[in-house]
Order: C-alpha cells, then sequence, then structure tokens
C-alpha cells in the first residue's frame, strides 16, 4: 500500500518536473513569438492586437538587412569550409598514424572550452597585424574555427562507426582510392556530414562573441547588429528577428530531415 | 566435366609467397613463410587465433605491406601492386557489403570499377546471383536479406569479376550450423566448377580437413606443415600441430631405453611408461606421440608379460551413435581418451569400473 502511493508521488513529481522543465523551455519562446506581433512596445499578454510593425521595422532598418545577408554568407561560407576541413581532418586523424594527431584535434576541440573573448580577442590581434581587421576573411576564419569542433566530432562519429571492411572490399574489386572515397567513404559518412552542417549553420548564426570582435559595421553578422540595437532601443524588433530565426531553423531542419533524415543524423552515439 | 578429384588443377603454382614478413612493432605476424599455392587448388590456411593467418591473408590481398619477403601471383611479383589492381576477390567474414547500395550495385560493383558498359555488368551480375540462388534478389538492399542471403551475395560479388585468386576469411563463421554445412558444400561445389584459385582461412580444423585439396597449419606468424589433409592427419608433425587438428592422448616425453626398432618412453616425469615402434633412429632423446583413442583395446585379463598393459578406473562415457567416447583414469593418474565401437548391442561398460587396456606398440605414434 506504502509502496503503492510512494511509487504514485514519485512518478507524479517526475512529471511535474518534466513538464515544468519543457514549460521554461518553450515559454520564453512563445512570449517572444507573441510580442514580435504585438503592436505596442511594451508586452501585453494576451495581445490585444495583431500587428506586423516591427516587421516592417526589421525591414526599413538597413543594418537589419545587412546583418542578414552578412549572416546567411558568413554562415553558407563558414560550413562548407568547415565540412571540406572537417572530412579531411577526420580522415587523417582516424586513419593516419603521424605523431601529433591527438594534438591537432586538442587543438581543433579547443573553442569548446575556450572562452570566447579570448578566441575574439587573439583573431582580432591576428586582423590587425594583417591588415584585415573587420573584413569577411577574418569574419569566415572565425566562423569557421568555431564551428570546427561540432563538424569534426560528428563526421569523426560517423567515420569510427564505418565498417573498415568495406573500403577494403572496395579496393579489391578494383576501386582506386580516389574511387574508394567517392562511392564508399563520402557516401557513408553522409549523416556525419548533415549533422555537421545542421550544427555548423545552427551555431555560426548565432555565434556572437567572437563576432563581436572580429566584424565591422559592414561585416555585421545579426546577432552583433541585434547586440547593438538593444543599446539603443529597447522594442520588439529584437523579438520579430528572433521568430524570424525559429522559422528558419524550423525551415533548415526539415530540408536535412529530407535530404539525410533527421534520425540518422541523430544517432550520433559513437562504437561502444 | 571433371570427374577425377584430382585433374582440375594442375601442379603450376598460382600464389607463391617467399620469405614473407610481416612485423607489427616488435610482433612478427607472419614469420619468413615460403608457401606454393597451386592453379585451381581449394587450400586452407588453418590456425589457431593469432596465429597470423589472417595477415597472412591480408598480404596476399595486398592490405598490408610486408616488412620482407615477396607476394607473386601468376608469376608476376606483385609485391609493390596496390590490392586494386591485383584482380584478386575476398570474401570477409562479416561479409562487408555495402550499406548503402542495392544487391545488384553490390554485386557490380567490381565490374563497374573495371568500366564494362553497362548492358555487360548486368548480364553478368544476373549470371553471378543465380549461381548462388539468388536470382531476382537484385532490387534488395542488403540489410533486408538473412545472413546466408548476405554470404551468397559476398561470395556473388566476389566471383563476378572473375578473379585470379578468390580470398575467403572465415568463410562459415558467421553461419549457424545447419547453414554452415550447407554452405561448406555449396562453396566447395562452386570453387570445383568455376575452378578459382581459392584461399580461405579458417581456425575450425574440421573445416579445413573437409573443405581443402591442401592446407597449411600456421602456429606463431609460421607455417608448420603444409599437406593434403589426409597426409597431416595421419602423420602430425609435431604436437602443436597433432593437438589443433583435435588428436587425442597426446603427450610429451623422452626415451629412455631402445632395443631395435622397439622404444621405451617415459612420460608424466616417469609416471609412465610406454614402448613404442618406430623405425628411424635419429628420435631424438625429448619426444611428443599419441595414442589413437580407435587403437585401445579393452581386454578381458591383464597379461603380466608383455608391453602396454595398463589398468584404470572408467571416469565417464560419451555415448555418440556408432561408438563411445570412454575417458579412463590409470593409476598413474593420466587420462586417456579411447573409442570403443558399438556393435549394436547397448555396452555394459559403466562409470567408476575397472578395466584393463592393451595398446599394440605400433599404435604409439612418435611424431
Amino acid at each position: 500500500m506504502i509502496s503503492k502511493i510512494f511509487r504514485y508521488w514519485s512518478r507524479f513529481t517526475i512529471g511535474l518536473i518534466i513538464c515544468s522543465i519543457t514549460l521554461f523551455l518553450t515559454i520564453p519562446t512563445i512570449l517572444v513569438v507573441f510580442s514580435s506581433f504585438n503592436p505596442t512596445s511594451v508586452l501585453d499578454f494576451p495581445p490585444k492586437s495583431i500587428s506586423l510593425r516591427w516587421y516592417f521595422n526589421l525591414g526599413e532598418r538597413p543594418d537589419f538587412r545587412l546583418g542578414f545577408i552578412n549572416t546567411g554568407l558568413v554562415g553558407l561560407i563558414s560550413t562548407s569550409f568547415s565540412i571540406l576541413a572537417g572530412i579531411g581532418m577526420a580522415l587523417s586523424i582516424q586513419r593516419g598514424s603521424f605523431p601529433g594527431r591527438h594534438a591537432i584535434y586538442a587543438v581543433v576541440m579547443s573553442p569548446l572550452v575556450l572562452p570566447g573573448v579570448i578566441i575574439g580577442v587573439g583573431l582580432l590581434m591576428v586582423a590587425s597585424k594583417t591588415g584585415g581587421v573587420g573584413g569577411f576573411p577574418i569574419v569566415i576564419v572565425a566562423h569557421t574555427l568555431m564551428v570546427l569542433p561540432f563538424v569534426l566530432r560528428s563526421i569523426l562519429i560517423s567515420l569510427e562507426n564505418m565498417d573498415e571492411n568495406l573500403e577494403k572490399a572496395a579496393a579489391i574489386l578494383g576501386a582506386n582510392p580516389m574511387k574508394r572515397f567517392i562511392y564508399i567513404t563520402l557516401p557513408m559518412l553522409r549523416p556525419g556530414i548533415g549533422a555537421g552542417i545542421l550544427f555548423a549553420l545552427i551555431m555560426s548564426v548565432n555565434e556572437f562573441t567572437v563576432s563581436l570582435f572580429v566584424t565591422a559595421r559592414s561585416t555585421q553578422t545579426m546577432p552583433v547588429v541585434l547586440f547593438n540595437y538593444t543599446m539603443a532601443y529597447i522594442d520588439p524588433t529584437i523579438a520579430a528577428v528572433s521568430t524570424i530565426y525559429i522559422v528558419i531553423t524550423i525551415i533548415a531542419i526539415w530540408l536535412l530531415d529530407r535530404l539525410v533524415g533527421i534520425a540518422k543524423i541523430l544517432r550520433l552515439e559513437g562504437k561502444s | 566435366m571433371k570427374d577425377s578429384q584430382f585433374d582440375f588443377y594442375s601442379p603450376e603454382p598460382m600464389v607463391g609467397l617467399l620469405g614473407l614478413t610481416k612485423r607489427f612493432g616488435s610482433i612478427s605476424a607472419v614469420d619468413q613463410v615460403d608457401l606454393e599455392i597451386r592453379k585451381g587448388e581449394l587450400f586452407a590456411l588453418l590456425g589457431p587465433s593469432g596465429s597470423g593467418k589472417t595477415t597472412l591473408l591480408g598480404l596476399i590481398a595486398g592490405f598490408h605491406e610486408p616488412t620482407a619477403g615477396k607476394v607473386v601471383i601468376n608469376g608476376i611479383d606483385v609485391t609493390a601492386i596496390p590490392s586494386y589492381k591485383r584482380n584478386l576477390a575476398m570474401m570477409f567474414q562479416n561479409y562487408a557489403l555495402f550499406p548503402h547500395l542495392s544487391v545488384f550495385d553490390n554485386v557490380g560493383f567490381g565490374l563497374r570499377m573495371r568500366g564494362l558498359p553497362r548492358n555487360v555488368i548486368r548480364e553478368r551480375v544476373h549470371k553471378a546471383l543465380s549461381l548462388v540462388r539468388l536470382g531476382g534478389f537484385e532490387d534488395r538492399w542488403p540489410n533486408q536479406l538473412s545472413g546466408g542471403q548476405q554470404q551468397r551475395v559476398a561470395l556473388a560479388r566476389a566471383l563476378v569479376v572473375e578473379p585470379k585468386v578468390l580470398l575467403l576469411d572465415e568463410p562459415l563463421a558467421a553461419l549457424d550450423k545447419g547453414l554452415r554445412d550447407e554452405m561448406r558444400i555449396e562453396l566447395k561445389e562452386i570453387q570445383r566448377n568455376s575452378g578459382i584459385t581459392t584461399i580461405f582461412v579458417t581456425h575450425d580444423q574440421s573445416e579445413a580437413l573437409s573443405l581443402s585439396d591442401r592446407l597449411a597449419i600456421m602456429d606463431q606468424g609460421k607455417i608448420v606443415q603444409v599437406d593434403a589433409p589426409r597426409q597431416i592427419h595421419a602423420n602430425p608433425k609435431n604436437g602443436f600441430v597433432a593437438r589443433f587438428l583435435g588428436l587425442r592422448n597426446v603427450f610429451s616425453g623422452k626415451w629412455i631405453r631402445k632395443e631395435g626398432e622397439l622404444i621405451w618412453i617415459e612420460s608424466g616425469n616417469g609416471k609412465d611408461q610406454w614402448v613404442a615402434i618406430h623405425p628411424d633412429d635419429r628420435v631424438s632423446k625429448e619426444c611428443t606421440f599419441y595414442i589413437r583413442p580407435e587403437r585401445i583395446q579393452i581386454i578381458d585379463r591383464l597379461q603380466k608379460i608383455g608391453f602396454n598393459y595398463l589398468s584404470g578406473i572408467i571416469k565417464e562415457i560419451n555415448y555418440l551413435g556408432t561408438y563411445s567416447e570412454i575417458r579412463i583414469q590409470l593409476l598413474s593418474g593420466t587420462q586417456l581418451i579411447l573409442f570403443e565401437m558399438m556393435f549394436g548391442e547397448p555396452s555394459s561398460r559403466s562409470v567408476d569400473s575397472k578395466v584393463n587396456l592393451y595398446i599394440d606398440p605400433k599404435d604409439v605414434v612418435i611424431i
């Protein structure tokens, strides 16, 4: 009897905890979406009417337009670079036997643990030495470095899960190294590359700390534009931007699911 | 077509290994191997795990670069030629089917790499699949196939390129018992009909003995003995081979007296004494010998004079159909296994009863 009551209550408590965590995770997002359609600067809940005022404000301001374009450009280019670099690095780290490959891995993964401020300041100093302060090259380099750990990790996991006999089988059937890579290795790495693209895009689009240091007015990405905007004004324009971010993220995930399958992408556990 | 068991291959060499050595760090996985495999032969590399047999297969395939020595295939030194140019085929223990390709594309992969036209590929893939009795499976995916079917696809993928040499790594190990026996027969038949020189690696001595024309027994990277199954079984070269082939009653000892062809041997630190007949003078002091379990005779009364009369106690009886396997503990503590044929009537032997034994000196075989 007592154990039954205990079981009931423990189940109830766990349910309560899960529900509140889920609520705390979703409520800010929902509030942001609501307030972006709110005509007044102060958030009314429930909203009295719906307006696209803040979206228009967004479209009218050139810094936001530029921010969107920059974010898209930097995101796509740094994602492409990081995927190419990630494939090459994963192959040489996992297959190679050269000394120092573990050190290289540790260095590439370091943005995960280093404070963004340090990387930002460092890159800014590098840029000032080479005369590229605020230029697109340094912004793209910065974003590539920041997303590479995620890309490398997901490609490495795919590579580790790959049966090494597959390439041997292809080799003995007459496939040279190039053909083995194209017909066997690359298709087998597809889930890892898909996950890498997803992570890289999301990380790049959201990257703030390092971008704050390396961007100039003409190369500002969206998070930096938002930051500068909130320094001057507080109104739901940022809510409108956030809503657009959410919609774009949903579309990106949907697209990737269509292309590679989200189930496959998220099955990232390593070989036991 | 080919009716005699032996005329399907000529003694012409197909694969030659010369002083082949592969070291990983300080460990010699393959150590100074010299071996010749004949054209059309079904050849087994037999050895316990870690004996280097898979590494040796990998050296023939070109997956590893040898530390020393040469690999010659069909008269050409291929040591420096990468595996994709060696014109071989291999079936892997886990089959290694390409999971992202259909059965058709798996089987056709080798032909596609050779740049053959599409219609030729289609025709040859269909032929190969019907050879392994998987006609109509072209559009399936590897993960939709059972283990046995996957193996057939792997075999078809290897055979379709008409390789000079077919390499099989533990071809039957991943199958369950019934399927294994079926595939064993089928494999042998396909090999006979195609006449492709085939080398297979196995740790299962019965598989090697029943399937191969000749076999090499490996231990610690070295080849211990190469011969036809029957010869190896009749004349194991040393205690390792004898034990590995599943011979029973293998003992080590040293001889203490010789009288003509008769040799007195002591084993178990002098606990047991045996008399063997061995015509060769050059028996080393330390020797290994075995007693065939089917040759040990159970007798009614112990004779006081003569050799190799022993008595002991039955510890275990296993009825195995036409014969029973009896484990006997001699008075000295040594265990002997003997096989007793059963001719219809049920055996009257029982555990813990005393038995007297006689072993003819010619059945104590010194190796």
